[in-house]
């Protein structure tokens, strides 16, 4: 067991795939503290024993157990051969978490380790949220402490964009994080903190840096950027921030949270860009100038 | 009928819009918006409610005559029904 710090949540962590997480956690880590904000440790099983509990709920092949010791367990289990690929232990708080997973659990192309980082990381943002903060699912940026997130569904172009960003502006623009940064409210400022869950790539810095706009990107003829509507930004907001299918109150805090955005007026784009210069200019111009 | 569990009324200035939380995400993933009167209805709905007394809340509500306020009912418990937002008993 080792502790991190990430977003100012001291975390003390248990990974199953120890080499991946000691590459990614190591930017994050503090001496050991006996009272973290959260405690997650990942086991690696042969074969996942059966949990034991009162079904709570069961969505679509999903059951959820209330067990002992205040710790509710999700969990599937096969119905063809009776195989169970992950259970997730936790607290109502999310402030303790055990993850066990089925060594070699491969499943949609993705290995035991990547099932782990993405439970490690829907966890911890839902810690996060709980406490307050969120994850949003976007590629980060800080151009002298102009923090800028460009949120989209996978595939549309924020890595690239933000690549585009470091071409032009080098050692200034610091990339804090490529795909799950941590934003949180620090005495009514609002700021996006690096997270080791960055997606594909190693690109995340733990730092902390002023969030000055939130953009959502769709790919375009040309390049443009507006102003969202109230509607769209919520609409868009509450696609790319946690609102899990198993735990109705971390979207509701989430809810909170998107209407905090709104409150502290944060301003909220969409831009319309193809991959060029000119959709950092755009942007630049905007936001920055 | 009534309001199934799992959608959360946010006002954010003048727009008050419904989110899905939890397991209603799995079907649907959008939002709605609501007017004024949607807001009213949307609140009453949270109870058990027929469409007759809808109708007579909008009424004692609003100046709105009776035709109007059964089209406008009908109208938004067909969206909520479309969308599978309400409980609707037999």
């Amino acid at each position: 067991m080792k502790t991190i710090c990430v977003a100012d949540l001291k975390i003390n962590i248990k990974s199953g795939d120890t080499e991946f997480f000691n590459r990614r956690l190591k930017d994050y880590a503090i001496p050991f503290v006996e009272k973290p904000d959260m405690v997650m440790e990942t086991y690696l099983y042969d074969e996942i024993p059966e949990p034991q509990g009162e079904l709570v709920q069961t969505i679509k092949a999903t059951k959820i157990l209330q067990c002992e010791n205040g710790f509710f367990c999700r969990y599937i289990k096969s119905s063809k051969t009776g195989v169970i690929p992950f259970a997730i232990y936790f607290t109502k708080d999310y402030s303790n978490v055990k993850i066990c997973l089925k060594k070699g659990y491969t499943f949609q192309n993705l290995s035991t380790t990547d099932w782990e980082y993405l439970y490690t990381g829907f966890m911890f943002a839902n810690r996060l949220t709980v406490l307050g903060g969120t994850v949003l699912h976007s590629s980060s940026i800080s151009y002298k402490d102009n923090g800028i997130v460009f949120s989209a569904d996978p595939g549309t172009g924020k890595s690239t964009h933000v690549s585009l960003w470091k071409k032009k502006f080098g050692d200034d623009l610091l990339i804090v994080n490529d795909d799950k940064p941590a934003i949180r409210f620090v005495n009514g400022k609002p700021y996006i903190y690096g997270t080791p869950w960055s997606g594909k790539t190693d690109l995340n810095l733990n730092i902390k840096k002023p969030l000055k706009a939130i953009v959502f990107i769709e790919r375009g003829e040309t390049n443009s950027i507006e102003s969202m509507t109230i509607t769209d930004s919520v609409l868009n907001l509450s696609r790319q921030l946690p609102n899990p299918f198993y735990d109705k109150e971390i979207g509701i805090k989430t809810v909170d949270f998107i209407k905090e955005i709104y409150e502290r007026k944060i301003p909220v784009y969409r831009l319309k860009c193809t991959i060029s210069e000119e959709a950092v200019e755009v942007v630049y111009n905007e936001i920055i100038k | 009928m009534k309001l199934k569990d799992g959608f959360i009324k946010s006002k954010l200035g003048d727009e008050c819009v419904v989110v899905p939380v939890g397991a209603q995400t799995v079907d649907f993933r959008g939002l709605i918006t609501l007017n004024e009167t949607g807001e009213f209805l949307w609140e009453i709905l949270t109870e058990e409610k027929t469409e007759d007394e809808l109708v007579k809340a909008l009424l004692a509500e609003y100046d709105v005559d009776e035709e109007t306020a059964k089209k406008d009912v009908h109208a938004f418990l067909d969206t909520l029904s479309e969308k599978g937002f309400l409980e609707e008993n037999e």
